[in-house]
């Protein structure tokens, strides 16, 4: 009998423990990942919306975005924004509710729309008054005027995204992919449903020296006062790193290297850090992360290191051979670093709430700390550099501190394939905190296709803003 | 009354929950025609309240008074019944007052089965033909198909020659096996006991394989495993147990695609495939519409009786019962329900400390196990932690069979309970004549002093 109640006591132990988990399991996950599940485009509950009406969508200023409206025979339709600019502008930001565009706002944030996170009152007075339920209206963090102009800005006929965000809130302004479609017609342009600013990759070709530069500063004691030296090109093992255009930079600081982007430079430091030191850099601006923001759903950028290739690692510190990202991640790389290394959790939710106007603003949060300021600080100055005197000059706004990176990624080794054209910085301005991206496939050199683009939406947003 | 009774507070608590989902489930009646505002009041959510709030007080009160029952455990499983008929009668009135139905027989069951259980120290004589009829019983179901498994016998049908109820002798060998296994493992005698208990149940697992029914195997084996480390005492033998259960499901996996699909479904629910009708669709349609589901009631749950997010979950009224749970009444109350079977399987556990003889202590160590188990596997299959398995889960899903051995089960570590007391009573009759009071003795709840 003694050993029957010693088995007791045991099972008892176990069995605790088992529950424990099961409780602790479920907790976390329903925790991490209830939001996902929900808003996922397969769920019945998004397609099928019989007995709720779904809220509203408002810009940042109150412009409606989407709203339902009565159709004839008691159900409810989607209407979207009033000016077509504004529709096709926001369009894959938006989403829709049939699964053609992956986690736009109209499915992801459903839980708000159809009224899943509605507070007990609500539901209360709705459950007793006999009314059809109403979901929450929500306000984004967006300005869809912003989108417009970016949107009509964007050379025509190119693909490609912008990026606006807020890096001291993470509130994300502009969102915008090319080519966009209008959720009012049935016609689309191919590709139109992609959201290329989350949801497509791409390799970042010189904007990705800001994270090897990053790396360096704090693998290579002194990296700042060395000098390098450049003649055009540079052999590593079947490879050879050559400059843009042909140049020879010549005798060169780190920062001056960043200033003209100069592709051998940075290949030297790689070899000479290895894929370690940049992956853990890497990883603190959040590529090779599971990123799990609140209110987007974003593809993982990449920097593998599986290769082991000498001539893959000096690629990879100028972006290219295997590294991808998206322009929504080069973007929180500008606003990490202008923002003294804390990178924000962007954000599209401003508030819910029953009422048109009401609701209280959701708060914002720190992603994590991709760098120290210290480090922060001298690559800031390096990127305000590379737009006063350097290959970002073309992104230059009188009156303002503006720091950025110009990149030209390359998609082919077919020289007459023009390249992806990149630029991402921010405004060094207490009143306009502002952190850019821009992408254009295929529409050649950064210098001078991106950055003056992007100068061109910091400008409207600045004046939008004031 | 010496001290605060934790007993008045839990069983108040109970019974305003009860009351509460009572009062819910009386709005969902039928809508006046002409006036889609006003409702009748539903008589029969009444009714069934009402019959509800008197069980629990005579699950608190009489019949630890009566029959010595152990009032804690009453009261958590009187809980999880009102939850299931609730629920239940949320999905569909009908299955509703079905399942109420079986409450009440499962609770006359459940006295009858914890008075034998109470009265009986051995019953090896009859163990041959308790082994056959247990055999014959689980044979029965081979020669039929239902759901594309043998494990059912079909009883009734509808117009259209649809199978609509069936009984799962699976559920009733539950219980003959766990009291007889408890009995061989008793010691009367070493060898061929232990023996018996060996071929006894390698005998049903076989069966049970055969019926093609692996989650009642898998509770089957399992139940045994922890029954025979507790007559033993030895962790060698639940440690060989639990490799020996690995090995088997790994040559499963490796053989058969039953299981290979179920673990694909559970590493990647939400993975799009082609489905046979050539649409695209989620890999592990189950489990995705169940998360999905839980999803939309985040904490606080969308309210008793909001229907629209379950609907498409497979089985929502039987395996998937927990997410119907999750998605009106949110996931804190989902661990709450959580918390109230592990109170059961506590409870259990002690009542097999408690007992005086190993028959009885086996029995309620193999009845607390076989509850905590198929409540872990159901559970855990629900939310994704491992790949599912299709069990019901006690006291809430639908199903008679089900729901009639669980109650038994409960009756059996009740008439181990009173046993156990009655034993102590007698013990202590031969140290001190005039000591022991019915009330004290074996009463469970340590606030009464």
């Amino acid at each position: 009998m003694k050993r029957v109640r010693r088995s007791a006591r045991f099972l008892t132990a176990l069995f605790a423990v088992m529950y424990l988990c099961l409780g602790i399991f479920f907790a976390y996950n329903v925790t991490v990942y209830s939001d996902r599940w929900f808003a996922d485009p397969a769920n019945p509950n998004i397609m099928h919306t019989d007995g709720v009406i779904p809220g509203s969508v408002f810009d940042k200023n109150g412009i409606t975005l989407a709203r339902s409206v009565e159709s004839g025979d008691g159900g409810y339709t989607r209407v979207y924004a009033d000016s077509a600019d504004t529709r096709r502008a926001v369009s894959q930001l938006l989403g829709d509710t049939r699964g053609q565009v992956a986690n736009g706002v109209e499915s992801f944030m459903a839980a708000y729309l159809l009224g899943y996170r509605a507070g007990l009152t609500t539901r209360l007075t709705q459950l007793f008054s006999g009314e059809p339920r109403r979901g929450d209206n929500i306000r984004l963090t967006i300005d869809a005027m912003l989108c417009v102009y970016a949107a009509k800005r964007f050379p025509s006929g190119k693909s490609g995204a912008v990026v606006v965000l807020n890096y001291k809130t993470g509130e994300i302004l502009a969102m915008v992919s090319l080519p966009n479609y209008d959720p009012a017609s049935d016609k689309h342009d191919a590709g139109s449903y992609y959201n290329r600013a989350t949801n497509v990759l791409y390799p970042p070709g010189s904007l990705f020296k800001l994270v090897t530069y990053a790396a360096a500063l704090k693998e290579i004691d002194g990296v700042s006062s060395r000098t390098f030296d450049c003649d055009g090109r540079f052999t590593v093992d079947q490879l050879s790193v050559v400059e843009a255009n042909g140049l020879k930079h010549g005798s060169l600081t780190l920062r001056r290297a960043l200033e003209q982007s100069c592709n051998t430079t940075f290949a030297r430091l790689a070899l000479e850090m290895g894929y370690a030191a940049i992956e853990r850099q890497a990883r603190a601006f959040g590529f090779n992360e599971t990123v799990l923001f609140r209110d987007l759903v974003v593809k993982d950028s990449k920097y593998p290191t599986t290769s082991q290739t000498l001539d893959d690692l000096a690629q990879s510190a100028y972006g290219q051979g295997r590294v991808e990202a998206t322009p929504l991640e080069m973007a929180l790389v500008a606003a990490a670093i202008a923002n003294n290394g804390t990178m924000m959790e962007p954000k599209l939710l401003d508030r819910a709430s029953p009422t048109e106007t009401g609701g209280l603003p959701v708060g914002s949060s720190v992603y994590r700390k991709a760098l120290d300021d210290s480090r922060a600080l001298i690559i800031k100055e390096a990127m305000v550099a590379a737009v006063q005197a350097g290959t970002a000059s073309g992104a230059a706004i009188e009156g303002y501190r503006v720091g950025g990176k110009t990149g030209s990624a390359e998609v082919s080794s077919d020289k007459k394939v023009p390249t992806h054209a990149w630029f991402t910085g921010f405004i060094d301005d207490p009143e306009h905190p502002l952190a850019i991206c821009v992408l254009v496939e295929g529409g050649g050199s950064g210098s001078s296709v991106a950055a003056p683009l992007a100068r061109d939406i910091l400008r409207e947003a600045i004046r939008l803003n004031d | 009354m010496a001290r605060w009774d934790m007993r008045e507070r839990l069983v108040i608590l109970v019974m305003l929950f009860t009351a509460a989902l009572g009062m819910l489930a009386m709005l969902h009646g039928e809508p006046i025609p002409g006036d889609p505002v006003v409702y009748t009041a539903d008589m029969n959510a009444l009714l069934i309240t009402a019959g509800m709030l008197i069980m629990i007080l005579v699950g608190a009160y009489a019949l630890p008074k009566r029959l010595d029952a152990d009032p804690l455990l009453m009261t958590m499983m009187n809980f999880l019944c009102a939850l299931g008929i609730f629920v239940q009668y949320s999905i569909n009135p009908n299955s509703g007052l079905f399942h109420a139905g079986l409450y009440a027989v499962g609770s006359v069951l459940m006295v009858a089965v914890m008075s034998v259980a109470r009265r009986v120290k051995t019953f090896r004589r009859w163990w041959l033909w308790i082994v056959a009829a247990a055999a014959v019983l689980l044979i029965i179901p081979l020669f039929r198909t239902v759901n594309n498994a043998h494990a059912h016998i079909p009883i009734q049908r509808n117009g259209d020659g649809l199978i609509t109820m069936t009984i799962q002798p699976s559920e009733a060998v539950k219980i003959i096996f766990i009291v007889t296994l408890a009995d061989m493992l008793s010691g009367h005698s070493w060898w061929p006991d232990t023996l018996a208990a060996v071929g006894f149940t390698l005998l049903c697992l076989a069966l049970l394989v055969a019926e093609d029914d692996l989650g009642t195997c898998v509770l089957y084996a399992a139940t045994a495993l922890l029954m025979f480390f507790a007559a033993t005492g030895s962790f060698s033998l639940l440690l060989t147990g639990v490799a020996g259960a690995g090995g088997a499901a790994a040559a499963v996996y490796k053989h058969t695609d039953k299981l290979k699909t179920r673990v694909a479904q559970w590493l990647n629910p939400f993975m799009r495939v082609q489905l046979d009708n050539g649409q695209m669709g989620l890999k592990g349609y189950q489990i995705a519409e169940s998360l999905m589901a839980l999803a939309a009631g985040g904490a606080h749950g969308l309210g008793y009786g909001i229907r629209d997010t379950f609907r498409y979950v497979p089985e929502y009224s039987n395996d998937f019962v927990f997410t119907v749970v999750c998605s009106q009444f949110g996931i804190v109350f989902a661990l709450a329900v959580m918390a109230a079977y592990v109170v059961i399987i506590f409870r259990g556990m002690r009542v097999a400390g408690m007992a005086r003889r190993r028959f009885h202590a086996l029995m309620a160590i193999g009845a607390t196990a076989l509850l905590g188990a198929q409540t872990f596997v159901i559970i855990g299959g629900v939310i994704n932690m491992f790949p599912l398995t299709g069990v019901t889960m006690p006291f809430v899903s639908q199903g008679g069979s089900s729901m009639l051995s669980c109650m038994a089960l409960i009756g059996i570590l009740q008439g181990a309970h009173a046993r156990a007391g009655q034993d102590a009573r007698e013990a202590r009759a031969l140290v001190e004549p005039d000591g022991g009071h019915a009330s004290d003795a074996g009463a469970g709840w340590e606030a009464r002093v």
